[in-house]
């Protein structure tokens, strides 16, 4: 049963279109990620050593946040008129920068990328009328207060008592990689949702939406077997595309940053610093594989409960895509920033929604799309006086809901409902 | 071998469309006939568990085929009145996955045969997707089949089908009905007429008559007329009494009526046919209802 409906899956024409979609859009983000990072990566790395050579020797010399800030804008300014003067005199013998606007060059660069890296967060700084300077950390010196982001000012200073030194956020090579994680592929694993709750909802109707009621459920396998054989179908194309994924991914990596780098302890970046997992690059993704898997698993089960439910394609289609954006809504709204304070119409501050990104990443499974953020801090929750794995408990959430939503769709698949009478009821 | 349906009703809101249905079944073949809306299709989905009767209930051999469940559906066959097919399988495709979904061990053989007995063997590498209507059908009767049914259930299997077509429907229908209860809903009159043994009139949810279909056609023996008549009385006629047939001729018209009594000075008593009997019991049941 199990073959015949993988092989009636396979043929059909929403998997072709869907896995068509999916492969040119996972085939994009591998192929740019691969060469940009290709190109770049010695600028990089070049950047990332004059830029932390020249914080930490204006971090000795601030006395807080705000003369950090302020000394890298004047430095910035500086080298941006300077560059502007020497530009109006010409560049230089055939079309080169002269050395004295190389040097200029390089330090407008360097302190551009310091401001970027020190990372302060603006929605818009008046000195930079077309730049905006987003997602920003300050790492205090203690290492444990990233998740509190910018107070400039020696009020904001004496008030929360930050920590007065800076350092970068991560600009070594294997920072980059780190980012095609975090960033591009959690995007990427939106998408796969998404597509998974497409595929599953015309997956599970198909039988209503294309009048197969009365022939499929009067067989004798008709119901539990066919439930199960498309929920296998399902949970094997989903391990076969996390699978495919996995291993593109690996083969990525290590062509950006080699073979010896992939197994290292996750502990050599900066992030990971306090990370209690034992967990090597390679390991890493392995294991960010089977906890994306496991997201996807949740979704088919949800897809197959409200499916069974409803008994209609476009109903379960919406209802499932409403649940879905409202949670990766409420995901994203934790992950963002609270506005604090406004000092002088200036200098905004913002904090991190710390606490509800903290609840929800036990209880709301969406925040699988980057499992990173489990492992790389010490990162337990107080049950009734016992520390458990945040990991452990999001797992656990997560199989039980599985658990209810499987039993809820056997219960119902093939059964008479509501829908299907007044279908009958019409015709 | 014994279908029965005690009290079997129900109820959609407030309206119903199936009331206190009661019949006994054996080996044979039965026919629902009724017009749109008349519990035919209902009573079908009652049967196939698709829908939930409001009250009653349906036993195979004294056993509740509710409780029965999967061993019901294990000697159930089931074509509905409209249904779609996997259109990118093969026929041959088609009956694989259906016997799987049957529980059939070793099909290979059985699909071989169904496939002549619906002679689409030339067509079993074809796409379903390239099927005609005809063609739909009887790839529908085939999966029927499959389990080789004791009770077989077809809803309207010969509508919107050529002539040809529902010739050889009908055929086979008549030829896979030895040993096993087929019960078909149909509002085609003529292949009642032709293959049931047995035939359920079904009005507004409610049993007209059920009996044998011979019994049924001699109720109304004495009750069907011919006469040819002046086109003036023509019209007349058409508005007093219910007409199944009018053949113009030069000086006029001749006209078979369905009257309890003698509708026309020359009107003869002829041999009554199903379409009148449709037409007696029908017409009389609407005129009732207005």
């Amino acid at each position: 049963m199990l073959r015949q409906e993988l092989k009636r899956i396979l043929q059909s024409r929403v998997f072709i279109i869907l896995a068509a979609l999916t492969a040119i859009y996972f085939a994009y983000l591998t192929a740019s990620y691969f060469f940009s990072n290709k190109q770049t990566i010695t600028q990089y790395q070049k950047d990332a050593e004059v830029t932390n050579a020249f914080l930490s020797e204006v971090s000795d010399q601030s006395a807080d946040g705000a003369n950090l800030y302020n000394t890298l804008k004047e430095m910035y300014l500086e080298a941006e008129n300077e560059l502007g003067r020497l530009s109006a005199q010409g560049t230089g013998e055939g079309g080169q920068m002269s050395d004295e606007m190389q040097a200029e060059y390089d330090r407008w660069r360097i302190a551009m990328h310091a401001l970027d890296c020190v990372g302060y967060q603006f929605d818009e700084y008046p000195s930079f009328a077309e730049k905006t300077i987003k997602k920003a950390y300050l790492l205090s010196n203690d290492g444990s207060q990233d998740e509190y982001t910018i107070r400039l000012n020696k009020k904001a200073v004496e008030e929360y008592n930050v920590a007065r030194s800076f350092s970068l956020i991560d600009t070594k090579p294997a920072g980059i990689w780190h980012e095609m994680y975090s960033a591009r592929y959690r995007y990427f694993y939106i998408f796969l949702v998404f597509v998974f709750v497409i595929l599953s909802a015309d997956i599970f109707c198909y039988e209503h939406t294309h009048r197969l009621c009365g022939m499929v459920f009067t067989s004798k396998n008709g119901r539990k077997c066919l439930l199960f054989a498309k929920l296998c179908s399902l949970w094997l194309i989903a391990v076969v595309t996390i699978v495919v994924i996995t291993i593109a991914d690996i083969s990525v990596c290590l062509s950006i940053v080699g073979r010896e780098l992939i197994f290292e302890p996750v502990q050599v970046l900066p992030i990971f610093r306090r990370s209690t997992a034992d967990l090597s690059f390679l390991t890493l993704i392995i294991y960010s594989g089977v906890i994306r898997l496991l997201l996807l698993l949740l979704v088919i089960c949800l897809v197959a409960a409200i499916s069974t439910v409803s008994r209609n394609a476009l109903v379960s289609l919406s209802i499932n895509a409403v649940l879905m954006f409202t949670a990766f809504a409420l995901y994203s709204y934790s992950i963002g920033y609270e506005k604090i304070n406004s000092i002088s119409g200036d200098i905004v501050l913002y904090e991190k929604r710390f606490e509800l990104y903290e609840k929800l990443r036990g209880f709301l499974p969406v925040c699988f799309v980057n499992p990173i953020s489990y492992v790389e801090k010490f990162d337990y929750m107080n049950i009734c006086g016992y520390p458990i794995s945040r990991l452990a408990v999001c797992i656990t959430v997560t199989i039980l809901i599985s658990a209810v939503l499987v039993l809820t769709a056997f219960s119902r698949f093939g059964k008479a409902s509501k829908a299907i009478r007044l279908k009958i009821k019409k015709g | 071998m014994e279908l029965k349906f005690i009290n079997l009703s129900k109820c959609y809101g407030k309206k119903q469309a199936l009331i206190d249905f009661s019949a006994t079944m054996n080996e044979g073949v039965y026919a629902l006939l009724g017009p749109n809306g008349a519990g035919k299709s209902t009573l079908m989905n009652c049967l196939s568990d698709l829908i939930e009767p409001t009250s009653g209930k349906i036993l195979f051999d004294g056993k509740s085929i509710k409780a029965m469940g999967a061993d019901f559906r294990s000697i159930y066959g089931f074509m509905p009145q409209s249904y779609g097919l996997y259109p990118s399988f093969r026929a041959i495709d088609t009956l694989r996955y259906f016997a799987r979904l049957k529980g059939i061990e070793n099909s290979e053989k059985k699909i071989t045969q169904l496939l002549e007995t619906v002679n689409l063997t030339d067509s079993a590498n074809k796409r379903v997707k390239g099927f005609s209507g005809g063609m739909k059908r009887r790839l529908g009767i085939a999966i029927a089949l499959l389990n080789d049914p004791k009770v077989l259930v077809l809803d309207e299997p010969t509508a919107g089908l050529d002539p040809k077509e529902r010739i050889r429907l009908r055929n086979l229908i008549s030829e896979v009905s030895f040993d096993r209860v087929v019960i078909f809903a149909t509002h085609i009159v003529s292949d009642v007429e032709a293959i049931a043994g047995n035939t359920i009139l079904l009005q507004n949810g409610r049993v007209l008559k059920s009996t044998d279909t011979c019994s049924l056609i001699e109720s109304i023996e004495g009750k069907v007329w011919e006469a040819k008549v002046r086109n003036a009385d023509e019209a007349i006629l058409e508005n007093s009494f219910r007409i199944s047939n009018i053949t113009k001729v030069s000086d006029g018209a001749i006209i078979r009526i369905v009257s309890d009594s003698k509708p026309y000075e020359n009107a003869v008593s002829i041999s009554p046919s199903l379409e009148d009997v449709y037409l007696y019991y029908f017409d009389e049941a609407a005129s009732k209802n207005d």
